[in-house]
């Protein structure tokens, strides 16, 4: 079956919200459903724009803090000993 | 600095004076009936050819048996004093017998960073040995002295997404944010060595110690620590190599090489060790570095002979091992140290790919042997060592065929029985099979015994119900020697072809590669034809010429002939297993149970995904901005230019259109990073991202699907 446009819209507020590693509850559900009727509602010919430039408007995306990737520079040299 | 002043927070100091007396004694030792053995085996060699030496044929096929009987003679003694010392408790000498475990225990560690480099390597096995290390460390309530660093040289932009991804899921499961590390070379050079040549410039000096893991290494926590401790303990030492046991196995191949590994390795280990005491070499991997002596000494200069001696050095470790001597440091083998694995191969073609590497590399330590000044000899040999392994194989082969044309003028032309100009007298041809076979007894023996001496250690150390019992030990010695006899001439037909290759600088296209886990018959069988066919018609030959020359033929052109069934089933995983079952090839791991295999095999760090790394790197929220946060900015310019047009490209027809240099390049970039996460997200339902979406969508709620 088809799914309309508004269902594809729908599914990818959600799956946007459960990557960002956030704990799905009702709540985001109906933040999700009332994104996607003023969406449809709405003049815009790109509903998928629309919605993904709204949703951090309505959605606080968490943002988990991240590993430091490598710890200061500390600069040294390699040497050649005695037989460069 | 040199060995002789100590560094800050060094607890100790220990006399190296004692241990220079006695390896001098027994090297000496060694040489003595090595020489004196090889002499004797030249002297029936020559006594076993028919003119006894009298023409340049035979005098060729004398010098060419007595370097390979020297050659494995070596081997013999070295396992037989293995074994005396194994049956007194161990080496008097070793570093280990130095220091109770109580005084260790009270030593205190240093600063020090676990080290893996990694190329193209499967991401949850070798990534998840390092956690596994890191667990076994964390468990010993000594995790902070300790920095884990995973120094990618990866080109494919899966697996060093991939790898980028499973740092993150390790640092978050683990709770290791700011103690293990990731560092990813965007231009490869000086191989292995200048990856980490690349980790010390840039944070050696953070460090006492390092310690090197290859992409299959595993280690435990207590094994470390007493590493560290050791070192603390003996300022002159610069690496402290362990002894790995090869663990994990799967293939029957594979589980061979185990088997050996646990059973012949701890005799030839202990010998090779009570040899070299403070001038061992380094394996690359498994060892613990002192990194201020390193740094200064160890860099490694470019060779600048000709052909094969010339560039970067690619087999850096026993390099490393002799700069390390030359500094005046000690480099020490520690058998007895326990919990140190590696992996086998899963198969031979597997094990000849990287054997290919290793031969060009070894080779080129011939030009550093006979011309780098101040090495000390105990490093040169230990370098002649390393090419012999690989050139012994052509030394083979030219055996083999100076015995057939020998064979071939014996019977086909009649005797010359003046060979010697101006000589009155006839030499008659003389023949003495009981001779013959006398010598060639004696050459099985040499191979044979340290085998024998091996299985009697694992009696009389209590080793037995770890390989099942005696029954299973014996069945799988059986085993072993078949596959070894099966695999010894394709071995060195393969050897022979590499040297050939390394000297004259070519590359004969023949066997392809196979990096699956499981050779294909198709593979097999192309990989092995030109081998096989050549084994056919010597066997064939040496038929038509003499049948007894054909019988003597057969232990070698048999396994030839028989290579690429030898090779399929040899990495067959069923067949391992099934042998498994049967309580064969069985190691103590698989026996007694291992903590560290259980943690490394029941955890995966990364899940199964539907989707590519590069196509979650894009999509993922959390890891776009994890590899965002590994990137780094172009700046502007053309650079900024072409990445404009690649993102572009990469939304509108998805990465498959990117080739790997592209998505390389587009996926070091934060800003088309970013840019391709917020634009992918807005993307229609029906383009490539829009998919994707509706993949990921369908993996959460796969009901969805079926309506």
């Amino acid at each position: 079956m088809a799914h309309t446009l508004g269902e594809h819209a729908l599914a990818r507020v959600l799956e946007y919200m459960a990557g960002t590693g956030a704990e799905l509850t009702d709540a985001h559900t109906l933040v999700a459903f009332k994104l996607i009727e003023e969406g449809l509602q709405s003049d815009s010919e790109d509903l998928m724009t629309w919605v993904m430039d709204e949703l951090p408007r309505r959605f606080d995306v968490p943002q988990q803090p991240l590993p430091p990737v490598a710890p200061e520079i500390v600069r040294g040299s390699i040497g050649y000993g005695d037989g460069a | 600095m040199t060995a002789q002043s100590a560094p800050a927070g060094i607890v100790g100091t220990s006399s190296s004076t004692p241990w220079r007396r006695r390896v001098m004694l027994r090297r000496a030792l060694l040489t003595l009936v090595v020489i004196v053995q090889a002499l004797v085996g030249a002297y029936y060699m020559a006594s076993v050819l028919p003119y006894h030496g009298g023409n340049l044929l035979e005098q060729a096929l004398i010098g060419l048996f007595t370097l390979l009987f020297t050659w494995i003679t070596v081997g013999f003694w070295i396992g037989l004093y293995g074994f005396w010392l194994r049956r007194i408790g161990g080496d008097p000498k070793s570093l280990l017998r130095r220091h109770s475990d109580a005084v260790l225990a009270d030593t205190p560690l240093a600063r020090t960073a676990i080290v893996m480099p990694i190329y193209n390597e499967p991401v949850n096995r070798t990534l998840g040995g390092l956690r596994t290390i890191y667990r076994s460390l964390e468990s010993s309530g000594q995790i902070d002295q300790f920095d884990f660093f995973i120094l990618s040289d990866s080109r494919e932009p899966d697996v060093w997404l991939s790898e980028q991804a499973a740092w993150q899921q390790m640092c978050d499961e683990l709770g290791a944010h700011g103690r293990l590390f990731y560092r990813r070379r965007t231009l490869n050079m000086n191989y292995k060595s200048g990856n980490v040549a690349d980790f010390l410039r840039r944070w050696g000096r953070s460090y006492t110690y390092m310690a090197v893991m290859d992409a299959d290494s595993l280690m435990g926590g207590d094994t470390l620590l007493k590493m560290v401790r050791l070192m603390q303990r003996e300022p002159n030492i610069g690496i402290l190599q362990s002894c790995p046991t090869i663990i994990n196995a799967q293939s029957l191949f594979a589980r061979v090489q185990q088997f050996a590994n646990q059973v012949y390795g701890p005799l030839f280990s202990t010998g090779l060790a009570a040899m070299q005491l403070g001038e061992a070499a380094f394996w690359g991997h498994n060892a613990m570095i002192r990194v201020e002596p390193f740094m200064r000494h160890c860099g490694l200069p470019h060779l600048r002979g000709p052909g094969l001696f010339s560039g970067p050095i690619a087999s850096h470790d026993f390099v490393e091992a002799a700069f390390m001597g030359r500094a005046g440091y000690e480099v020490w083998l520690e058998p007895e140290l326990n919990h140190t694995y590696e992996e086998s191969p899963p198969s031979l073609v597997d094990e000849l790919t990287r054997d290919k590497r290793w031969a060009k590399g070894n080779l080129q330590h011939l030009w550093l042997m006979l011309f780098e000044r101040r090495l000390r000899m105990a490093h040169r040999m230990a370098f002649l060592n390393g090419i012999l392994s690989y050139v012994a194989s052509p030394l083979w082969f030219a055996f083999l065929v100076l015995t057939t044309i020998e064979t071939t003028r014996l019977v086909l032309w009649p005797p010359n029985y003046f060979p010697l100009q101006h000589s009155p007298f006839p030499l008659w041809p003389e023949w003495h099979p009981e001779w013959a076979i006398g010598l060639a007894s004696s050459v099985v023996f040499l191979l044979f015994f340290p085998k024998v001496l091996a299985i009697v250690d694992v009696l009389l150390s209590g080793r037995r119900k770890a390989h099942g019992g005696f029954f299973s030990l014996l069945a799988s010695i059986v085993t072993e020697i078949l596959v070894s006899a099966l695999l010894a001439p394709i071995r060195m037909l393969a050897h022979t072809r590499y040297v050939l290759e390394a000297v004259f600088n070519v590359t004969l296209t023949w066997a392809g590669q196979n990096r699956s886990d499981e050779t294909r018959w198709t593979d097999a069988l192309f990989n092995q034809a030109p081998g096989s066919i050549l084994a056919a018609i010597w066997a064939g030959f040496a038929w038509w010429l003499d049948p007894m020359f054909f019988f003597w033929s057969l232990p070698v052109a048999l396994p030839l002939i028989l290579a690429a069934p030898t090779s399929v089933l040899l990495s067959k995983v069923g067949v391992g297993q099934a042998l498994r079952q049967k309580r064969i090839l069985l190691v103590a791991e698989e026996q007694q149970g291992s903590a560290l295999l259980d943690d490394l095999n029941c955890h995966q760090i990364l899940p199964e995904f539907g989707e590519s790394a590069v196509v979650r790197a894009v999509l993922d929220p959390v890891m776009n901005r994890v590899h965002q946060a590994t990137a780094r900015s172009h700046g502007g310019g053309a650079k900024h230019q072409r990445l404009k047009q690649l993102r572009t490209r990469c939304l509108e027809l998805g990465p498959d259109s990117l080739s790997r240099s592209e998505k390389n390049l587009l996926l070091t970039d934060r800003e088309s990073l970013s840019w391709l996460h917020r634009a992918s997200w807005r993307a229609p339902a029906e383009s490539f991202w829009g998919r994707a979406i509706d993949d990921r969508i369908r993996q959460i709620w796969p009901v969805r699907r079926d309506n």
